[in-house]
């Protein structure tokens, strides 16, 4: 075999180094690399991928579409006035209107291998030009999802909350409690409530929901429930299993807040019983 | 790199059309039980063609693209494809030609040794076993296959 030219090995070294470099990079710069390529070497890919689901959604919801317009049309006749009736006891009661925040509806794509056993990141079909920033929360109907993290023009990269980067202060849903949600690594899927105060004890079952410290993510997104406890530390703070809201395979379909400003408080969006405490 | 003009051409083509395969198909691809990897198949195909150094760029050039699609874990993809297209030139200093045979169980080791080595790395759920000796070899034989199918079409020039 011959010897590899000596010019050749400085190439080697080169892009090894390079990708070594790659790897190593702060997560967000990795993100924003791979906004860049998405957003030009691979924009022509991603665009097809996004017009075939479109297509394929397209097809599988014509049907239903059709049968839930003819029951929604049913169902309008029968609530004419309904709607300003309501308007009119809130104000006269002095409730805030429901639902003030806004929210862009977005396709979710999970990011990943083939062999990878846990999605960590997702892909949204929109981005700054549907109102999209970086460090917004993504949420399903059952509850938080994960984070954007990178937003070029038509496309979103964000983290699921099994990244291992990921965090959320959490509190309980009668907002007595409060600790650090995190990912755990294997399966099932789980998460760990840490930081809880020593002297009080969470029962299996208890609900968590975002608690709005932080300043990311608005106070009231379900997060999960708690499953058992795992740990005392040292005397000072307990720790909880945490049965996801949401499973990353799951979502497909997700909302993203656009409004920073009315972002404070999404409690009233999921409907929960209302704590004895809190009547 | 190759010196006739022809050559170059095609192989360029064949790099780009199994790279938009690659990413276009992925979908597809990921429903089968034996899923060919076209990115990888143009950066082995090429390392045939080109010397060391210019094999390196083109595996480092793709191995970007991979890890910009996938996101996570990212680095790992360039890293192991800028590995395997320099090993991949150099055994052009050992095997002379490319004939089909060759050429099958080149693409099919190499395809074998990205995915076997990418699943560990992953940590992947799932029997190692089972993927190592059973996945990983179907998914090389359908990638040596592609790159079967695909010689005759970098020749014809």
């Amino acid at each position: 075999m011959k010897r590899p030219a000596r010019r050749d090995l400085p190439f080697l070294l080169l892009f090894l180094l390079a990708a070594v470099v790659l790897m190593t990079l702060p997560h967000q710069r990795q993100l924003a690399l791979a906004t860049i390529v998405r957003s030009t070497a691979l924009a022509p890919v991603l665009q097809l991928h996004g017009w075939l689901a479109d297509v394929s959604t397209t097809r599988a919801s014509v049907t239903a579409l059709r049968a839930e317009r003819d029951s929604l049309a049913a169902e309008l006749l029968s609530l004419q006035g309904v709607g300003e009736e309501n308007l009119r006891l809130r104000a006269l009661l002095e409730l805030a209107e429901r639902g003030t925040t806004r929210f862009r509806r977005a396709n979710l794509y999970p990011a990943g291998r083939t062999g990878e056993g846990v999605r960590r990141a997702f892909v949204l079909d929109v981005g700054r030009s549907g109102g999209i920033r970086p460090e917004t929360p993504v949420v399903a109907p059952g509850g938080l999802v994960g984070i954007v993290r990178s937003v070029s023009e038509g496309q979103s990269i964000g983290d699921f909350w099994t990244h291992p980067d990921f965090r959320v202060s959490a509190m309980t849903a009668d907002g007595r409690v409060f600790g650090i949600i995190r990912s755990l690594s294997g399966t099932p899927l789980r998460m760990r409530l840490d930081g809880t105060p020593y002297q009080v004890e969470l029962l299996p079952g208890a609900e968590l929901v975002t608690s709005g410290l932080g300043g990311v993510f608005p106070r009231g997104i379900p997060i999960g429930r708690i499953s058992e406890l795992t740990g005392a530390e040292a005397g000072w703070a307990k720790s909880y299993l945490v049965e996801p809201a949401v499973h990353p395979d799951a979502a497909r379909e997700v909302m993203v807040p656009v409004e920073p400003g009315g972002m404070s408080d999404l409690v009233e969006l999921w409907d929960r019983p209302v704590p004895d405490s809190l009547r | 790199m190759t010196g006739k003009p022809g050559v170059r051409v095609g192989l360029v083509v064949a790099i780009a059309v199994l790279t938009f395969l690659h990413f276009a198909l992925a979908p597809v691809f990921n429903s089968w039980y034996a899923s060919p990897n076209l990115l990888l198949c143009a950066a082995l195909v090429s390392a045939r063609q080109l010397r060391p150094g210019a094999a390196t760029a083109v595996g480092f050039g793709l191995g970007l693209l991979e890890d910009a699609m996938a996101v996570s874990h990212f680095g790992l993809a360039t890293l192991m494809l800028v590995l395997l297209a320099y090993v991949g030139s150099l055994t052009r200093d050992l095997f002379l030609g490319e004939e089909p045979l060759f050429m099958g169980t080149y693409l099919l080791v190499g395809t074998w040794i990205f995915e076997t080595v990418t699943f560990l790395v992953l940590g992947a759920s799932g029997s190692v076993l089972t993927f190592v000796f059973l996945q990983a070899p179907l998914d090389a034989l359908a990638t040596g296959l592609v790159g079967y199918v695909t010689l005759p079409l970098l020749r014809a020039r």
